[in-house]
């Protein structure tokens, strides 16, 4: 459980509960996908805030999915930066 | 990614059988990651000769400063890991788990690259300027210009702190804890060890730092419980975000509570931070990047770059 209080898709309401909705239809288009299963541990620690929670997802979406550096390549560099920080999400 | 490469990564980056130019570029994040302050403009010359384009240099860039944001994030604020942590126990388990998500992922998630509608070069710039200028610094960091060449990246800052620095109501106040925001970022900029931006935040903090009556920089004065000053606990807080953030713990989390920060502002706390992190190393990379004729950066980024080279 995250240090921060959290609000899980099944309680969120108003502009919490569309980024929520915005964050599925990025991932998996309009398939009918459960909010829960798109909404992150990581996504919803931003939940008290979800301005920052929908400039995160956008950022996310921008840097892993834009620009010419191979997937391969983004990936390699993200396992090693959390591995130099040791963080285990 | 294969699983073998990924698992090797995991052990040791530096080791982990890749290409030579990934080699290069897993060996700057990794230094640039746990070293900053040490890293020398050369690393980043060679790391970018070996990259198959400045472009493709440019977006490793924003990788490992995303990854600096969103690990620090995770790990200062307890995030759990997806595959609860009881099920790490039964090796078995894990990969299971590892890898019905990662089928799951493949299934439904489009992971083949897109093309994010973006905003013009100049206007997010210019935005990027504005949002600085509203909070009282006047110029621009120099360490977003080079972003001009990587426009999703500049959108990505643009997002990021437009969000953190949200405007409320007519008046334009600040949506987070100015005073916070700055404070941390000082602190983490020293550790860090980005010149140029902060010497505009510590300029910041000359001017305002004792203005505002409730302003963390004050000393503390309005300490609810009486014990460490608030300034000094963020302060410290934030140093070890940047220098460990894995060893924060729920007991932090709760020194900051206990002094009067609730859970948005310990969360804007913890992203401003995170943010002063990515920013203070997108200055360090983008300092050391050579500047080619055809690429050039203009000269404000070129003397920006012989001042990063001259401080070190």
């Amino acid at each position: 459980m995250a240090y921060i209080r959290t609000i899980s898709p099944w309680q969120a309401r108003g502009e919490l509960r569309r980024v929520y909705q915005e964050i599925r239809r990025d991932m998996v288009g309009s398939r009918p996908f459960p909010l829960a299963l798109t909404a992150w541990n990581i996504m919803r620690v931003f939940s008290l805030r979800p301005t920052l929670l929908r400039a995160f997802e956008r950022c996310f979406l921008l840097t892993m999915w834009g620009g010419r550096l191979r997937r391969q390549a983004k990936e390699a560099l993200g396992v090693t930066v959390s591995q130099a920080n040791r963080c285990e999400y | 990614m294969p699983t073998r490469t990924a698992r090797e990564l995991e052990k040791q980056p530096t080791g982990a059988p890749v290409e030579e130019d990934l080699h290069a570029l897993v060996t700057l994040a990794e230094r640039v990651t746990k070293h900053p302050a040490e890293i020398r403009p050369a690393e980043i010359a060679t790391a970018a000769a070996t990259a198959q384009s400045r472009g493709e240099f440019l977006d490793a860039v924003g990788v490992i400063i995303g990854f600096n944001f969103v690990t620090r994030v995770a790990n200062a604020l307890g995030v759990d890991p997806e595959i609860p942590s009881w099920l790490g126990r039964f090796e078995f388990a894990r990969h299971l788990a590892r890898s019905s998500t990662a089928m799951l992922l493949r299934w439904f998630v489009d992971l083949s690259p897109r093309q994010p509608g973006l905003r013009p070069v100049e206007e997010n710039l210019n935005a990027l300027g504005r949002r600085f200028g509203e909070i009282g610094i006047e110029s621009l960091p120099e360490c977003f210009r080079p972003l001009k060449e990587a426009p999703h990246l500049l959108e990505v800052q643009r997002e990021l702190f437009e969000a953190h620095l949200k405007q409320i109501g007519p008046a334009g106040k600040i949506g987070m804890d100015l005073c916070a925001f700055m404070a941390a970022g000082l602190t983490t900029l020293d550790e860090i060890g980005a010149p140029l931006l902060r010497g505009q935040v510590a300029e910041w903090v000359q001017r305002h730092g004792t203005e505002s009556p409730d302003c963390l920089l004050n000393g503390g004065q309005e300490s609810p419980c009486g014990s460490a000053p608030l300034d000094v606990v963020v302060a410290r807080f934030a140093r070890d975000v940047t220098r460990r953030s894995y060893s924060i713990t729920n007991e932090r989390v709760e020194e900051l509570r206990s002094l009067g920060l609730n859970d948005e502002r310990i969360l804007d706390l913890v992203c401003g931070i995170a943010l002063w992190n990515a920013c203070g190393r997108l200055e360090i990379l983008l300092g050391g990047l050579p500047c080619s004729p055809e690429q050039a950066l203009g000269p404000m980024s070129r003397s920006a770059q012989r001042q990063v080279a001259a401080t070190r």
